[in-house]
This record gives structure tokens, C-alpha cells and sequence, in this order.
């Protein structure tokens, strides 16, 4: 049950940031197009909801976000429950993976667009390299993580290869892999406008840089709204999907 | 020694096991150790933390090899564990993404044994450990003594040749272990599987053995070897149990080592 704290609370709050973000738009120290205040920016928001060019972009957004991350998913939870399994090939693959982990999405940019030009691959690009290299370590660190215990009890009955990965390291390493793609998710999230600047004709990151070329700060502003909010959907039905699967695999 | 063939299931001769520990120093852990266990007989390995039971008991199971030495299961070289020698472990190491039912059915399913087939039994098993109405928990949702019943079922269900347990009741409060003992003994008498079971507990190896293999902590190796010609069921009051347990807690506190055969 949720108490009405819970509720009231963060209405409180709202209306404080809404009224405070009011106040400073006509306090007269911005113009308007510096900074536009809440009114300006719920109707910049309407018009292209009336005009339908926000469902375009989130529509497009979207699709390039779902592809991008079930790539990361299967490519990195496979190589992740190998790598993890086999002692020999994380020895090999180990540091260089640790190479690439820490250089920024962004980073990429440059070999994106040389590689993969303009539309939609360069912005799937990098979505997927900011969701891989989370998701392909935690599966890792999962898999190595699997209590001795269970091994011990699949061999003791005769379990062998493929079927000890399959019966025994995937649902032990679940929970832990799970949390990874949760992790994983916001981090795709964030980059996603990030990549749609890259030569993107679409998408809530053209958007806002559209929205910037034509010095609609209003737009910009209730752009970044919609990413937060979609962020935030994303990020509450990844947990229930989390919770769902791990009750029904007894977690 | 009533009730039972001679013939040994298995031998471990003058096995030695040395680890390395952190300073690459060699520690001895078992040193020159000689054992058999018979066919069909519950079989206590008995000392202090830290004597070499548990390792002895491991290598049995042939989760682990020997540094010198040979251990012989039906005659044969233990190599790897098999199926039909199941360890049961201290924390049980039951599936927690498997319900009781997948948990008792795992090895059948291992083993391709038809689904309809290893329900049936899993079932039955599970009805032999009194857990009939727990079919569908998962181990979250059981008590200490229920998970090791669960443990039990699952390793019965592949009709071991030997069970060995490394202090299996050992995480139970005094009451539950006592219950334990008892469905233990039961199970054992229905099933005739040679048991190898790892205590600390001098109570729990009188009630339950048919013999006792008393280890040291210092030499790592058995310091004795007893019979419990007790009669079951056995009566943790009776003289007799009495008796015996004052003998062996003697054992513990006179560290002198006799190689006395003891008899009643």
C-alpha cells in the first residue's frame, strides 16, 4: 500500500519547481529565449503533440533504442556467459575488454558516422556500445560469481557441458544479470540523444538539436522533459519485468 | 556388525593431501590415511574442526584428488563424482530458481528419465521426507530441516550406491537436528544405501553409526576406528549409548594417541 506521503510529497515538490522555474523565467534575468518558463514550454509541447512531430520522434527513438539494446542484449549476455564459464577465455579476452570499457560512448562518434554514415545505424551504434559493455561485464561477473555449491551438485549427477550452462550458470547468474541490464538500460538511455546528434534526421536527439538551430529553447527544454519521463517508464517496467521473472524463478 | 556383507565399498588407502596456503607454504592435511567403508553400512567420520574430516570426505566423493594415494569405489578408482555416489552438502546447495519438485527432479532429468516416470518418483520421495504439501516452495520459503529434507529426496531420487553427507545438520537447532537423526535412520533402513556422513557431534555419531572413524586434528589422519553394536532404533538414555559416548568423549581429551582396538 502506498501512503499518501508518497503521493503528496513529490506533488509538493513539483509545485515548488514549477513555481520556482516560473519566477526566475520573469524575474527578467534570462530572455525568453535563454530561458523560457514552464507556460512557454508546456505549449511548445502541446503544439507538437497537436502536430504529431513528438510521436515521430519518440516512435523513431525508440525503435532505434529496442534494436540497439537487444543487440547488446544477446551479444553480450552470450559472450559474457562464455567468457564468464570458460576460465581460459576470460584470461584472454580480460584485458582488453577492460580497454574498451572505459572510453565514453562518445568517444565513438568519429568512427560511427565514418563507418556507419547518417540514419538510423550510427545513433543504434552507440546506443549499443554504451548498453554492451555494462551488460557484457555484470554477465561476466555473474557467471564467475555462481556458487561453487551448484557446479558441485550438477556434476555430482552427471550434468555436462551446454547443460550445465543451460540448467545450472543462466538461471544461477540471472539475478545479478538482470541487475545488469537495469543498469545497462539507463546508460543506453542517456546516450540515445547523444547518438541521434550524429547526421540523425529524427529522433527526440534531432529534436533538440533541431529545436536549438531554430533557437527554440522551449522545445529544447520540453524535449529533455520527454527523455527524462521516458527514461523514467523504461526504467519502472524493467524493474517489473525484473520482478516478475525472478518470482517466477523463485528469487 | 549385524546386517551386513563384509565386503568393503569403498577403500582409501594411505591417501595423503597436502594444500598450499596463501604463503605457498605446504600444509598436510590428511597424512597416510587407511579406510574402509562397507556395503550398506552408515559410516561416521568424527573430529574437530579443522582434523581433515571434510577433506577426507570430498576426496571420497571425488570432488577433489588425492596428493598420494588411492581411493577405491567398488573396486574401481574414484576419478570424478558419479551419480551414483551424491554428496550432500553442509548448506545443501539446493537450485533456488527450482521448486521442491524441480529440485528432487533434477538428477532424473539429468539422466533423460521420461517426464511423466521422474515425476512419479520425484513425488514419492518427496512424500517420504513428509514434505507432500511443500511440492511447489522454493527453498526461500523453507526452514533449515525441510531444505535438507528436500537435499535428501533429490540425492535418493538417482538411487545412489553411497550417500555422503558433510554435516548435514549441522545449521539446525538442537530439536530439528534430533527429528533429522531419526528420519535419516529411517530413510537409511528403507533404502540400504551405504552412508558416509561428517560430525563434529559425538551424540549424533553414536545415534546414527554403525561405526566411527575418530580423526585428530593434529596428525591428520583416524585415530580410531569403533563399532556401535548398538541395537536400533537406539535410546540416547540408555547405558549402553551412555557409555559409549563418555568413551569417545575421552578420546577428545586424553590427545594421547592409542592404537587400541575398543571394545564393549
Amino acid at each position: 500500500m502506498i501512503s499518501a506521503e508518497r503521493i503528496l510529497l513529490p506533488i509538493i515538490t513539483l509545485l515548488i519547481l514549477l513555481s520556482s522555474w516560473h519566477m526566475l523565467a520573469i524575474s527578467g534575468v534570462y530572455t525568453e529565449y535563454q530561458f523560457p518558463g514552464p507556460l512557454a514550454v508546456f505549449q511548445a509541447l502541446a503544439e507538437m503533440v497537436r502536430d504529431g512531430t513528438l510521436w515521430e520522434h519518440i516512435n523513431i527513438s525508440l525503435y532505434r533504442f529496442g534494436i540497439a539494446f537487444a543487440l547488446a542484449i544477446i551479444i553480450g549476455i552470450s559472450l559474457g556467459l562464455i567468457t564468464g564459464w570458460k576460465t581460459r577465455l576470460n584470461y584472454a579476452l580480460d584485458p582488453f575488454i577492460q580497454i574498451l570499457r572505459p572510453i565514453s560512448p562518445i568517444a565513438w562518434f568519429p568512427l560511427a558516422v565514418l563507418w556507419f554514415e547518417i540514419g538510423n545505424p550510427p545513433a543504434i551504434f552507440i546506443i549499443f556500445i554504451s548498453a554492451f559493455f555494462p551488460i557484457l561485464l555484470t554477465t561476466i561477473t555473474a557467471v564467475k560469481g555462481v556458487d561453487r555449491v551448484f557446479l558441485q551438485v550438477a556434476r555430482n549427477f552427471g550434468t555436462s557441458g551446454y547443460a550445465i550452462l543451460r540448467k545450472v550458470i543462466v538461471p544461477a547468474a540471472f539475478p545479478n544479470i538482470m541487475t545488469g541490464l537495469h543498469i545497462a538500460l539507463g546508460t543506453a538511455w542517456i546516450h540515445l540523444v547523444a547518438g541521434e546528434m550524429l547526421g540523425a534526421q529524427s529522433g527526440l536527439g534531432f529534436m533538440i538539436i533541431d529545436a536549438r538551430n531554430f533557437l527554440r529553447t522551449d522545445q529544447i527544454i520540453g524535449g529533455m522533459l520527454v527523455i527524462g519521463l521516458i527514461g523514467l517508464i523504461l526504467d519502472k517496467l524493467m524493474g517489473w519485468i525484473e520482478s516478475k521473472i525472478k518470482l517466477k524463478w523463485g528469487y | 556388525m549385524e546386517g551386513k556383507s563384509p565386503k568393503p565399498k569403498i577403500e582409501v588407502q594411505q591417501i595423503i593431501k597436502t594444500y598450499k596456503d596463501a604463503k605457498g607454504q605446504e600444509n598436510q592435511v590428511l597424512q597416510e590415511v587407511d579406510l574402509k567403508v562397507y556395503e550398506k553400512e552408515f559410516f561416521c567420520l568424527l573430529g574437530v574442526s579443522g582434523c581433515g574430516k571434510s577433506t577426507l570426505l570430498r576426496l571420497m566423493a571425488g570432488f577433489d584428488s588425492p596428493t598420494a594415494g588411492n581411493i577405491l569405489v567398488d573396486g574401481k578408482t574414484m576419478e570424478a563424482p558419479r551419480s551414483d555416489c551424491i554428496m550432500i552438502f553442509q548448506d545443501y546447495g539446493l537450485f533456488p530458481w527450482r521448486n521442491v519438485l524441480g529440485n528432487v527432479e533434477y538428477g532424473l532429468e539429468v539422466l533423460n528419465v521420461p517426464t511423466v516416470e521422474r515425476r512419479g518418483k520425484a513425488l514419492e520421495l518427496i512424500e517420504l521426507v513428509g514434505l507432500q504439501d511443500f511440492v511447489r516452495a522454493f527453498p526461500r520459503e523453507l526452514s533449515g530441516g525441510m531444505k535438507q529434507r528436500v537435499a535428501l529426496a533429490r540425492a535418493l531420487a538417482v538411487e545412489p550406491e553411497i550417500i555422503f553427507m558433510d554435516e548435514p545438520l549441522g545449521a539446525l537447532d538442537a530439536i530439528t537436528r534430533l527429528k533429522m537423526q531419526d528420519e535419516i535412520i529411517r530413510i537409511w533402513e528403507e533404502k540400504n544405501t551405504t552412508v558416509v556422513m561428517v560430525t563434529h557431534d559425538i551424540n549424533e555419531a553414536v545415534y546414527l553409526g554403525d561405526r566411527i572413524a575418530i580423526m585428530s586434528g593434529s596428525k591428520g589422519n583416524i585415530n580410531k576406528l569403533l563399532d556401535i553394536p548398538l541395537e536400533r532404533p537406539r535410546n540416547r538414555a540408555s547405558h549402553n549409548f551412555m557409555k559409549m559416548q563418555d568413551h569417545i568423549l575421552s578420546e577428545f581429551e586424553i590427545s594421547v594417541a592409542e592404537d587400541v582396538e575398543f571394545c564393549i
